[in-house]
């Protein structure tokens, strides 16, 4: 399949801005993870954990709930990292001429399921958070970290029904390349 | 599959090669290779009239349909 020049741009866009948030999330997981780590040592550090992020108070009211608060956001976040890592693999052994093949597929297939893992795990956080919160605890800043809970879902139950589509192209291609 | 291919059969009828089939019905030996052996999953109107015209037969010649016992 010739691409147009405008698909191709837009394909190669995708491809850039892929990079660009796999980069986002590694740093923000490594930064995290390096402040959490620092924090343990020197509490000051908790004033700003990543991009504002201040965990003082609850750092001083309960260690355990916010080395949960934290574990989390990092755990959401390495997770969002490894989407991309595997949504640019995709993109290198996508074969745009012959699209549907068994390698692809199970590709797709494991971007709905982490897209899927990140859903829910965001919205029980979020509950689980809303609890810890009405408590009295200060999470701060932390909920933009596991807001976009309910995207990561939607996306997972379009990739899904793309998996099954996928699926069936595989027949038809096989069927097509035996038929002479 | 209850669809049986006697492709050899006729080109062995024929005394007629593979490669020479596949030169006259413009296949390529791949393709032929899977007709012959049975694993084609479907056959176009132009090839077998292609094959049928090379070879001088009817496509019943051909194909035969062998019913599978159920089990």
């Amino acid at each position: 399949m010739n691409m147009t020049k405008r698909n191709d741009f837009i394909w190669k866009a995708i491809q850039t801005a892929c990079w660009f948030f796999l980069a986002g999330y590694c740093v923000q997981a490594g930064a995290l993870l390096f402040n959490f780590v620092y924090s343990l040592f020197k509490p000051i550090a908790t004033h700003n954990l990543h991009l504002g992020l201040d965990l003082s108070e609850l750092f001083a009211k309960n260690k355990s709930v916010y080395a949960f608060v934290l574990i989390t956001i990092i755990g959401i976040s390495a997770l969002k990292a490894y989407v991309f890592v595997i949504v640019i693999r995709l993109f290198k052994i996508l074969n745009l001429v012959k699209p549907f093949s068994e390698k692809v597929s199970e590709i797709i297939t494991r971007i709905t399921w982490y897209a899927f893992s990140i859903g829910i795990i965001s919205l029980v956080v979020q509950e689980i958070i809303k609890r810890i919160s009405e408590k009295g605890y200060n999470t701060g800043l932390a909920e933009k970290y596991w807001n976009d809970g309910g995207a990561y879902l939607m996306m997972s139950a379009i990739l899904f029904v793309i998996a099954l589509i996928f699926q069936k192209g595989i027949e038809l291609q096989k069927e097509n390349e035996l038929t002479v | 599959m209850p669809i049986i291919v006697n492709l050899d059969v006729m080109m062995a009828r024929r005394k007629m090669s593979l490669n020479e089939l596949s030169e006259k019905v413009g296949l390529t030996l791949s393709n032929l290779s899977i007709l012959k052996t049975g694993k084609a999953k479907a056959i176009r109107f132009s090839t077998l009239e292609a094959v049928c015209k090379a070879l001088d037969c009817q496509p019943a010649d051909i194909f035969e349909f062998v019913e599978k016992e159920n089990k």
